[in-house]
């Protein structure tokens, strides 16, 4: 990424640097936003690219990169949170010296205020997708279906995690694993699972012997 | 099967070499060495009743599977001390653990508060005869290498009346006779003929001819 | 004189069936099912013993154990079903569809005179009769360790052919009996672990000793206790199964009283 400033309003005003003030352009905001959506479109673009192809990839390195995504899209939130404030009073407006006939279709794309009809349909869609009518759902009761929705993924982790320990995933290594390296036998990093499903002892072992050893008392 | 098994105590070492030539003229072959071993063990108990008997005795014999009977008061047991000899169904059922050992062992190392033993026989190299009517084992018997005498043991495969087994004992002790040999011990002895077990009956004979 | 390494612990009825498919996926093998039927004897009560021998040894006066298998076809006659899902079908005392007549027979000769068996050698007479001490002592022991010396007895004879008979007049009277039913893994390393359940014999009835569950022994056996290398060899396996089924079945080292055969244990050394 280059250095340069970022702020769209000098775009085809070279001459006007000295009378205007561009101390006040929140860039450094401007700039980390930039970026990682950049990151976020390549890697959506690229996912987009490789679940069109003939044959799909392999499921793991399909998890591999929503993952990555789903960092860039956290990550892109938490960005703009932290200059909302700064972008939220930040407004935009063209200097006198632009060439507004010229560039007319850029100046109303940068000076757009509304989503454009693309993105309109994709939060429409995404709405029905949902199945809820905003227009008929009070705030509350979104507030209370969001607040379900986050107690069934809350579920799904607990249960996740709770299955997951059940069983023991390191440590464990194939005949074929250990005479290819058998240094992985030195050191033990296996874990016993540490599920809830063991086994209750329903008596004392040690009278249970007594008693085949020397009868009953 | 019937058995019965001759002491003769008045021998010499070389009293089995004549057998061996007498019994030429009848002999289809002579077949492996053979050799026993004879324990006798003593109940150490102190309040016993006067009339009640403590001895008991051991015998192993190499030719049949190196299986030991244990006999007292009539009262017997076939043991062997083979690993191979162990029957399946007890290894594969958990109570054996596939590895045994003498009963003569077990009563030395683990019950000898219990039983003493007394003295051993023993029959080592001898000779066995296969003739058309019999198998005649014979062997000298030695008590801590002094000579004790003569023991010959003559079995009988066959299925046969005891009348004709008794025959052919008879043709045998002829030649006993004609070797000049008068006084020996003989024992046919069937502990219970309802209920045979030929390996106890045998030992029960080699006890009542041994017992001095 | 064989020696086993043991370690032992529990499970509870509703464990039984994700314990065997858990064992059986890591032994590699099915289980097996075993069955056999135990009389201890103690020395005849009436008799005046000394505690030492000729040589003036101390021997203190010990149980003998008397182990023959029961056949499974006793418990469950249809042999299709005679796997280890047939264990779930004795959780109580009574040992349905078992006549304990067969253990009686067993001891003291039939009494049935049509299946009084006149052939010599009778097959079905074999017994194991065995000695074991108490396990080793010492506080860092790893493994239970029990030396146990073993005979086969293969037939009985005389004027009344049972093994308990001659061991009246051998000196040993019966002490007590129990029934063990179980599953046995081959473990690698030639581990084996049972699974089994157990129940006293007293005069006709059964009474089962492991009610709720089943006791677990994971064991090895050193064929000669003078052979180190198989016993450290043994103790590894055994502990490297231990760590494997931790947090799963706590293996643990038996307490070594409970596992004394001794008459009197009072005097332990």
């Amino acid at each position: 990424m280059s250095q340069r400033s970022p702020s769209d309003a000098d775009v085809g005003v070279p001459s006007s640097r000295d009378e205007f003030n561009f101390q006040h352009v929140p860039a450094q905001a401007l700039d980390a936003v930039r970026m990682r959506f950049a990151q976020l479109t390549h890697s959506l673009a690229k996912l987009k690219d490789e679940m069109s192809r003939a044959d799909l990839p392999q499921w793991y390195s399909l998890q591999a990169q929503v993952s990555v995504i789903l960092t860039q899209l956290q990550s892109v939130t938490t960005t703009i949170h932290h200059f909302e404030e700064l972008l939220d009073s930040t407004v935009v407006y063209p200097l006198a010296n632009f060439p507004t006939t010229a560039h007319e279709g850029l100046l109303t794309t940068l000076l757009r205020k509304k989503n454009i009809p693309e993105t309109d349909a994709w939060i429409n869609d995404a709405k029905e997708t949902v199945g809820i009518d905003l227009n008929t759902t009070s705030p509350e009761d979104v507030n209370k279906l969001l607040k379900s929705d986050e107690q069934v993924t809350k579920w799904a982790l607990g249960f996740l995690k709770e299955e997951h320990s059940n069983y023991a995933f390191q440590g464990l290594h194939t005949a074929q694993e250990l005479s290819n390296s058998p240094q992985l036998a030195n050191y033990d990093e296996y874990r016993p699972s540490t599920g809830k499903n063991v086994p209750k002892k329903p008596f004392d072992v040690d009278t249970v012997l007594k008693v085949v050893h020397q009868g009953p008392a | 099967m019937r058995s019965t098994v001759i002491f003769v105590e008045k021998s010499a070492p070389a009293t089995i070499t004549e057998l061996h030539d007498i019994l030429s003229n009848d002999l289809i072959s002579v077949k492996e060495k053979w050799s026993f071993e004879f324990k006798t063990f003593r109940l150490t108990v102190k309040n016993l009743p006067p009339e009640s008997p403590r001895l008991m005795h051991s015998i192993t014999f190499s030719h049949r599977d190196n299986k030991s009977v244990i006999v007292k008061n009539k009262s017997a047991i076939v043991t062997s001390a083979m690993p191979g000899s162990i029957p399946a169904a007890l290894t594969l059922n958990g109570c054996s653990s596939a590895s045994c050992e003498s009963f003569d062992h077990l009563l030395t190392s683990k019950l000898s508060n219990l039983w003493t033993q007394r003295q051993t026989i023993k029959g080592d190299f001898g000779s066995t005869y296969q003739t058309s009517e019999l198998t005649i084992r014979a062997t000298n018997v030695f008590s801590y290498g002094g000579f004790k005498g003569l023991l010959i043991e003559l079995e009988c495969e066959e299925q046969i009346p005891d009348s004709e087994f008794d025959q052919r004992i008879n043709r045998i002790r002829n030649y006993l006779r004609d070797m000049s040999i008068e006084d020996y011990k003989i024992c046919s002895d069937i502990m219970d003929p309802q209920r045979r077990n030929f390996l106890c009956d045998l030992a029960q004979q080699y006890v009542k001819v041994l017992e001095l | 004189m064989v020696l086993q390494l043991s370690l032992v612990s529990a499970i509870d009825d509703e464990s039984y069936d994700l314990c065997t498919s858990t064992l059986c996926n890591l032994s590699g093998n099915p289980p097996v099912l075993f069955s056999h039927f135990t009389a201890m004897l103690k020395p005849n009560p009436t008799f005046d013993i000394e505690q030492t021998n000729s040589k003036n040894q101390l021997i203190e006066q010990n149980r003998l154990k008397l182990c023959k298998e029961v056949p499974l076809d006793q418990l469950e006659p249809d042999g299709s079903k005679r796997d280890y899902e047939m264990l779930k079908n004795y959780q109580d005392d009574k040992l349905d569809g078992f006549n304990l007549q067969v253990v009686e027979d067993m001891l003291h000769g039939s009494t049935d005179l049509d299946r009084m068996d006149v052939d010599e050698a009778k097959s079905d007479d074999s017994w194991i009769l065995s000695i074991a001490d108490i396990p080793a002592a010492g506080s860092n022991r790893k493994v239970s360790t029990q030396s146990i010396t073993e005979n086969t007895i293969l037939s009985s004879g005389g004027s009344s052919p049972s093994i308990i008979a001659f061991l009246s007049e051998f000196g040993y009277v019966p002490d007590y009996q129990f029934l063990t039913l179980g599953v046995k893994f081959n473990m690698n390393h030639s581990v084996y672990l049972e699974l089994s359940k157990v129940w006293l014999i007293q005069g006709g009835e059964s009474k089962q000793i492991t009610k709720g569950g089943f006791l677990v022994k994971a064991f090895v056996n050193v064929t000669k206790g003078t052979d180190i290398k198989s016993i450290n060899h043994g103790t590894n396996a055994l502990l490297n199964l231990q760590k494997e089924l931790s947090g799963y079945i706590d293996l643990t080292i038996p307490d070594r009283k409970s596992m004394d055969s001794r008459l009197e244990n009072l005097s332990d050394i």
